[in-house]
């Protein structure tokens, strides 16, 4: 069967993020699914008979999803609250849990080094959910079946968050033949030291789950993180999870430390661990880009890194006044990441930084795949402060409507979807929905694009997006592209291509490098958009496919490459909604409260939708084979 | 005391109204009422206010500029209305909860007092004695002030009130039938495609070739992004992909046929459909029931919820203070 292109959301926070929303969000995690399966989501006020006097509707629904709320406070308080429990679970009940992200300025200057926890025992014999009846005892629907590191506990419980998100994936995935949608149980793990964020999204791939997600308190860095979902979900017989971090564009340069926690270097081992634990990386969300700050130097003139750059690199953000934060720092970037991984992979023969790509929104309003520019309504959580907010723009500035993420698989079912993930065969988009198709061989035929079998071919004679190239065949690695733009829909006009460009990141003698290049359509086009009307001019393109060959390619050289595509230039969401409130920048004393910002000379006032697909890695022969 | 010593003694019927009054059954029946008194006076005392919710004109204004900011619209009278009635349901949730002491018992909030108590009075000489900080916290009002604790104690009262709302299958199988858009398959086709990225003429020289020689179909047309071959796609999910026009070509199409060219955002389309999967009406296996179990639960809970907050209200104040006449008590500042 061959491979299709789904279209998701893989961050979404709703009621159970104690941060998200503003009006006592009752947008739970049933209802994030329901919108994100394209049905009408109503949401609060709610008249005197309980019926909701909004609604909102995605005009394309997403294919996937995933409620990744923040763990550090779904606090299991009939658990640790009924004395038949608390003996036995003592360590985990005073063992509290940490504070919502918008708390984080207070929880995270305050509580760093906290003690690491023993590991608990893994039981065995888990029984999964097909084998449940469908109906228990007393008309009871059966709690779910797996309750963590020790069976019986939640099967006595009480109803937590935690078992309503297991609940409400188990609602709204589609396991008849249909496959029309895939939920997948998360959760996010909420690292930020001093604010620099080291949030990762973690997904489970079936129903098996710990009983509770391993938090930020108890597992306070990354690696003891995956030491903990390996003990309570590795170890399981159908638990297999991945995680996923977010904005290393705010983590102050901590993202891709290449030392662990006590401040040694990566080995061998560590490296694997990371590589195996995160496939993906979110390149793009609510906080902006993190592909590249276009700043490193030599050959590295990228323009289009300006694309929603933050200004700033950690959470904190312009809180204080800029105090506890400072400049992007070219290390958050993916790009400098993967570079540095390339250099990792020399010293150590195994790359610690091999990362696909994601789009997702961050959604702290439970909306899913709600990132059109236009109609933004904000994602609240990190962004605007609601208690000062008196009418205008919707949300912070600089804060984007986010993305989605794209995963190429046979069929619309968990084990298809994570699988994709795994082999990265995944690309991200700024939020419109083109079609992608990357693939790295050495022999594909330049008239590949004049073809009906491109796709057989692409993967035949070489690897899709996320993969490795085969040992080198030819004097050159070739690669096969081929984009159809989003053909938009009713309410969600879109943009033609602009062009595709393919960015090499390489390692010579010992130094780092990177080059752009513009392998399909037209970067002087002469597409525009009018700032005043947000009217598009020009032509762009339908469809773009070519056959690119490294001119520069140097076989002692490991690197890597992935495309970007890029659509024709439209207005910011920003722009949109300034220039729907009338505001005149000429005079500012006419500037309605709450849109001084739009007149803000920093903040670009048009975009080009983007997408980025997963690397393809070069690995020359004669280093260490793994 | 004896009952007989309130009645006073009369002179011609005493020793009668003296029997009377040392009868077990009267004594019974004088007691029985006495008590249903007293309950009826309880009842009354319960009925009486739990508390007065304060709802200020501060509030009022934050609710509108909420509504604002996620709609980028002023609500309407209605609009506003509800929003101050869900901000009521809140109160009372919060009220119901801290009557209960939730804020004494569950860790999350604990957690979270402590951390604030000991961030604000970080050089208190006991500033270490969790139960100290505590009741300080109680003190100061800080659990309904604190929105992290105020969201953690609503939700709390949330799940109790909705703990044991249940479901059984014959409800089950009901809201299954009534959400076919849900649960019923739509008709799903399998598909070939040749694309033609430039001209219809080409098109029609392509079709006409693969009439006559199918086995030149695999390099034929151009490159697709999404490939040349389709599965189990419903017509809304075809239209989705190309557009509607291939979606409507595809629905028509004779099995087995080439047909063609048919006009998209992309070009041209060589449309060939191998096999029909019909329409299913909602006949669920038993993960769908599952689902939809799940799905059920959600809504009745949320019915249970409904009506257990309405009952909750009835026992409360509800009054809209102007500003200076609010005092702390209110419990809900921003």
């Amino acid at each position: 069967m061959q491979r299709q292109p789904f279209f998701g959301d893989l961050h979404v926070h709703t009621r159970y993020s104690l941060d998200a929303n503003t009006q006592g969000t009752i947008v739970g995690p049933h209802d994030a699914y329901r919108f994100a399966r394209g049905e009408p989501l109503g949401i609060q006020p709610y008249d005197e008979n309980g019926n909701a006097l909004r609604t909102t509707q995605l005009a394309r629904p997403l294919d996937f999803a995933a409620v990744t709320d923040h763990a550090e406070l779904f606090g299991e308080v009939e658990i640790c609250t009924n004395p038949e429990y608390v003996e036995y679970y003592l360590a985990e009940c005073t063992l509290y849990r940490a504070a919502p992200e918008q708390s984080f300025i207070i929880f995270n200057l305050v509580a760093v080094g906290l003690p690491e926890l023993p590991q608990f025992p893994v039981p065995a014999g888990i029984p999964v959910v097909s084998d449940l009846p469908v109906i228990g005892a007393n008309g009871k629907i059966p709690r779910l079946p797996y309750c963590g590191v020790d069976g019986q506990r939640c099967l006595e419980a009480a109803k937590t968050p935690w078992t309503d998100i297991q609940q409400a994936a188990e609602a709204y995935y589609d396991r008849s033949d249909d496959c029309r949608f895939t939920t997948f149980v998360g959760y996010e793990w909420t690292g930020a030291p001093l604010s620099n964020n080291l949030h990762r999204n973690v997904i489970f791939e079936s129903e098996v789950v710990p009983g509770l997600p391993p938090a930020y308190q108890e597992f306070p860095r990354e690696e003891l993180l995956w030491q903990a979902l390996d003990a309570q979900c590795g170890a399981v017989d159908g638990c297999n999870y991945l995680t996923i971090p977010h904005n290393s564009n705010l983590s102050a340069g901590m993202m891709f430390e290449t030392e662990d926690r006590f401040g040694n270097d990566y080995t061998a081992e560590f490296a694997q661990r990371r590589q195996n634990a995160e496939p993906l990386a979110e390149i793009y969300q609510h906080k902006g880009q993190s592909e590249c700050l276009g700043s490193s130097g030599i050959g590295a003139q990228d323009e289009l890194c300006g694309f929603e750059l933050l200004p700033y690199n950690n959470l904190t953000g312009e809180r204080f006044g800029g105090l506890n934060t400072g400049p992007p720092m070219e290390q958050d970037f993916l790009r400098q990441a993967l570079k540095a991984g390339l250099q990792q992979e020399q010293q150590l023969g195994v790359n610690p930084f091999k990362y696909g790509f994601i789009g997702s929104s961050d959604t702290h309003m439970g909306t899913p795949g709600n990132v059109i520019e236009d109609r933004f309504t904000g994602h609240a959580g990190a962004g605007l402060n609601p208690s000062s907010y008196s009418g205008g723009l919707t949300d912070v500035i600089e804060t984007s409507p986010g993305g989605l993420a794209v995963l190429w698989a046979e069929q619309n079912t968990r084990e298809s979807l994570f699988s994709a993930m795994r082999r990265r065969e995944a690309y991200g988009t700024s939020g419109t929905r083109p079609i992608v198709r990357f693939f790295g061989g050495w022999d594909y035929p330049s008239d590949l694009c004049g073809r009906g079998d491109f796709v057989p071919v692409g993967y035949a004679q070489g690897v899709p997006m996320g993969g490795d190239l085969p040992a080198a065949q030819s004097a050159a690695p070739r690669f096969a592209v081929s984009a159809l733009r989003d053909p938009g829909f009713a309410l969600e006009p879109t943009q033609p291509l602009q062009r595709i460009q393919i960015i090499k990141g390489w390692v010579a003698g010992g130094e780092t490098h990177e080059q752009v290049y513009n392998v399909a359509g037209d970067p002087n086009n002469g597409a525009s958009v009018d700032l005043d009307t947000c009217e598009s001019t020009g032509s762009g393109f339908a469809s773009l496919c070519t056959v690119w060959a490294d001119p520069d390619f140097d076989p002692a050289q490991p690197a890597f490459y992935y495309a970007r595509v890029v659509e024709n230039p439209s207005c910011r969401w920003s722009t949109r909604q300034c220039l729907a409130a009338g505001v005149d920048c000429s005079n500012p004393d006419a500037v309605p409260d709450g849109y001084a910002d739009c007149c803000n000379a920093d903040t670009p006032k048009a975009i080009q939708e983007r997408a980025w697909t997963s690397p393809i890695w070069y690995r020359p022969q004669q280093s260490a084979v793994r | 005391m004896d009952l007989a010593d309130l009645v006073p003694p009369a002179a011609e019927c005493g020793a009668v109204i003296g029997r009377l009054l040392r009868a077990p059954l009267l004594h019974f029946a004088v007691i029985g009422a006495v008590l249903y008194g007293s309950q009826q006076f309880v009842t009354l005392q319960r009925v009486q206010p739990r508390a007065t919710i304060a709802v200020r004109s501060a509030d009022i204004e934050r609710l509108r500029s909420e509504w604002q900011r996620e709609t980028a619209q002023r609500p309407d009278a209605r609009q506003l209305q509800a929003s101050v009635e869900h901000y009521i349901d809140e109160q009372v949730l919060l009220h119901e909860a801290l009557r209960l002491g939730l804020d004494q018992r569950d860790p999350v909030v604990r957690y979270r007092l402590l951390q604030n108590m000991r961030m604000a009075m970080a050089d208190a000489p006991n500033a270490g004695d969790d139960a100290a900080l505590l009741q300080q916290a109680q003190a100061l009002g800080m659990a309904a002030r604190d929105l992290v604790v105020r969201r953690r104690l609503i939700q709390a009262m949330e799940q109790r009130l909705v703990a044991g709302v249940a479901v059984d299958a014959k409800a089950v199988a009901a809201y299954v039938a009534a959400h076919p858009q849900r649960y019923a398959a739509p008709m799903r086709y399998d598909f070939s495609q040749v694309y033609v990225h430039d001209e219809a003429a080409r098109a029609q020289q392509i079709l006409e070739q693969l009439r006559r020689d199918p086995a030149a179909r695999p390099s034929a047309g151009d490159a697709f992004a999404l490939g040349s071959e389709f599965a189990g796609l419903s017509r809304a999910q075809v239209a989705a992909k190309f557009d509607a026009s291939v979606a409507d070509a595809v629905a028509a199409a004779p099995v087995g046929q080439w047909i063609g060219p048919v006009r998209s955002p992309y070009g041209w389309h060589l449309l060939r459909v191998a096999r029909q999967h019909p329409a299913q009406d909602s006949t669920p296996d038993a993960a769908q029931l599952r689902s939809a179990g799940y799905a059920l639960q959600r809504e009745r809970e949320q019915q249970a919820l409904h009506a257990a907050i309405a009952k909750l209200r009835s026992r409360y104040r509800v009054q809209q203070l102007a500003d200076a006449d609010a005092d702390a008590g209110g419990g809900a500042g921003a």
